[in-house]
Formats: structure tokens, sequence, C-alpha cells
């Protein structure tokens, strides 16, 4: 299956690693670099595999999108990439729905591993 | 290569003779690079001297690091996770059935590196007794031929790539506690379940006693048909009728034992003893 990805991340890098690294499983992947636009493009799109959200991010935070995401019913997987390492925050929002958390930098191994465990 | 054939050869045989693994000469190039970052270690001016050392049997810390460096010690946490699910879903209450009194499985993870599986094995055990208080208990043992990667399984602790390979933030958050910038350490409550003693599968088993489960995923590949025979047959007599032998999801049974039969179970692949 070839993976329709959002990512949400105000670092232009990790858009570019994240395509390189999923480049042979990818059908698309579209950018947005604040939880602001990443709203925007889900309030018109919703036909996304899985979502990569970047904890800390000018305009609107992680953990902000994720509140108003699930304020709307979203119902695809979001992955949490973020150098921010206080567990009781990830633990919090694990809690809150949250699918998985990757910690940066990260491999490609890593990024397989974590949609294989959202996907299933 | 810089280092004459002939020593690359007399290492090449004694890693072949004591632990089975076979390096062809076309690995020699990256035999050499190993035993020269070896004499670089220990001080050793060439690849001949250590040979020389090696030979007199004088240091028995090199004959380790040599058959250390042979070892593929390449793992993660819940690698094949289908294997851990067939595990819970599967073995545990199947051992329950037949062996109905046991409250505790007894599980060998064998040449189980830096650890990764057995912890995984003891999360496993632990997230279930989390949503069911009758599940039961396990022992862990975990051996491997190097005494370098028992210690880091032994320490259970793991750097920021390690904990993201494999394993749920879920596992991370219950199980770890953060060590300093980028480092976790397994808790203590998880590390006490583990046992650890250094084992050469080739040679005779110290007595280690029996067990409801072994795990011998990915080892066996390494070895010749023979090797393969006498690792499994001495496993087999460690298992009771209905214990279980896995072996990595690639790795057959054929021409080796009829002491097993194949189970299939969604996409895991395991052996049960029958005989």
């Amino acid at each position: 299956m070839k993976l329709k990805v959002l990512c949400i991340d105000d670092s232009k890098s990790v858009h570019a690693f994240l395509k390189q690294c999923l480049e042979p499983k990818l059908e698309s992947l579209t950018s947005a670099f604040n939880g602001e636009e990443g709203l925007k493009v889900i309030a018109q799109n919703k036909n996304f595999d899985v979502i990569f959200l970047d904890w800390e991010m000018p305009v609107k935070t992680g953990p902000e999108t994720f509140q108003e995401l699930k304020k709307n019913g979203n119902k695809i997987p979001v992955i949490m990439l973020t150098s921010k390492n206080n567990m009781e925050d990830v633990a919090h929002m694990l809690g809150l729905g949250v699918s998985e958390y990757i910690m940066k930098p990260f491999t490609q191994d890593i990024i397989f591993e974590k949609i294989d465990m959202v996907l299933g | 290569m810089s280092t004459p054939l002939v020593y690359l050869k007399n290492f090449a045989d004694f890693i072949e003779k004591n632990i089975g693994i076979i390096y062809q000469e076309t690995n020699y190039f990256q035999l050499e690079h190993r035993l020269n970052d070896i004499c670089t270690q220990t001080g050793v001016a060439t690849v001949a001297d250590l040979w020389q050392k090696v030979s007199a049997g004088l240091e028995p810390r090199i004959k380790d690091l040599i058959l250390d460096l042979a070892t593929n010690n390449e793992t993660s946490f819940f690698r094949d996770l289908a294997i851990f699910k067939a595990l819970s879903d599967y073995m545990v209450p199947e051992i329950q059935k037949k062996y109905p009194t046991k409250k505790t499985i007894d599980i060998w993870s064998a040449a189980g590196s830096t650890g990764q599986e057995a912890y995984s094995i003891a999360m496993t055990f632990a997230n279930c007794k989390d949503l069911n208080v009758m599940f039961p208990d396990c022992n862990i043992f975990v051996s491997d031929i190097s005494d370098r990667v028992l210690q880091k399984a032994k320490d259970g602790l793991y750097n920021h790539l390690d904990v993201q390979r494999g394993l749920p933030a879920k596992n991370l958050i219950s199980f770890f506690e953060k060590e300093g910038d980028s480092n976790w350490r397994i808790k203590s409550t998880l590390r006490s379940k583990l046992n650890f003693k250094k084992i050469n599968l080739l040679e005779p088993f110290p007595l280690i006693g029996n067990f409801d489960v072994i795990f011998c995923r990915n080892v066996l590949i390494y070895q010749s048909v023979e090797n393969k025979i006498s690792v499994i047959k001495k496993m087999s007599q460690l298992l009771p009728i209905g214990g279980y032998l896995v072996l990595g999801s690639a790795e057959s049974m054929i021409g080796l034992s009829e002491d097993f039969k194949q189970i299939h179970l969604d996409r895991a692949v395991f052996f049960e003893k029958i005989k």
C-alpha cells in the first residue's frame, strides 16, 4: 500500500527527510509548516493515512493542533515528532489519543516501524 | 588486503570451530577490518601478531573479542511483533491448559544479544497482567556467547534510537526511566524478571533448568546442518511436550528434528514439541 502522508512541522529539513525516508512507500506527502496551516489542509482534505505532527511550532503548537483535530472528530492516526523528552507530557498526549511518538533525531527504520504500529 | 591470507584463514577456521559461524573467503575483507579493530583496541601491532597470541591460548580476553566480532547483534524491541502476540494469546494459554498448576512460565532467550528480545517478552507479560490479573508470571533466562552484549542486556540501558526501534511509546513510558539526556534504563521491576548466563550453544549446555518456551531466533541460520540438528536436539530436551521453540520467521525445521510440529498463527510461525 502506498501512503498518503501529511507532515505538519515548521522545519523544512524534517519534510525533506521524511520524503526521502518514505519514498519507496509514498503516494503523496503534503506539507504544512504550522498547526494552523495543518488544520486548514485537513479541513479541505481528510484523505491521509497518517499525520506527522511536530510538538513545538509557531502559531499553533502540536498539542494545541491535536486537541482541535480531536474536537473535529479526526480519525487519522497522528504520530508526534519531538525533541521534547518530558515523559509526563508525552504520556498525557498518548492518553488524549495520539497514536505514537517519535523523538528527534530519528532514522528511516524508526519511521517505518512506527507507521506499522499505527496502521497495524 | 594487507594481511597474508593464511592468517585470515586461521582466524576463519578458529571462529568456525568455536561458534560454528562460517566466514567465506569473499568476506575476508570484512573479517580483516574487524580484526584490525581488535588490534587497535588491544594494542597488538598486526593481525599476524594477534594470531600468535590467540594460537598460544594465553589471552582469553582476545579470544572473547574475536568470537564477539563474528556474531551479529542486530536486534530491536518487539522484532517480528506477531510472535509476541502469539506468545501471549496462544502459547501461554495453551501451556496453562496442558499444565494447569503452572503459575510461572519459564522462557529462555537463547543468543539473546543485548536483551531487547527478553525485555520485550517481559513487557508482553506485564501488559497482559495489567489487563488480566490471572495472567501468569514469567521467569526469563537470557544467554549469549558474548560477555559484552550480555553486560549490556544486564544493564538494561539503551540510547534514544534503541528505544524507538520497535518499541511502542506507551511501553517506553511504562517500563523505562530516563537517564541523562538521551539514555533510557529498563525499570528494575522488569529487570528483576531476567537472569543471565554466558553460553556457547555449540557446547554442552550447563545445568540451566527446563523451559516452557525457548526463543532462538535468527541464530541457527549461520550454522551448518549438523550444528543446527545438535542445538535443536539439546533444546528439545529442555522442553516439555507442548512446549514451544521459536526460531526466526524465515527459519525452517525441515530435516532438522521430528520432535516438533510447525504452527502458523497470523504472521507468526513457531514450533510445538510433540514428542
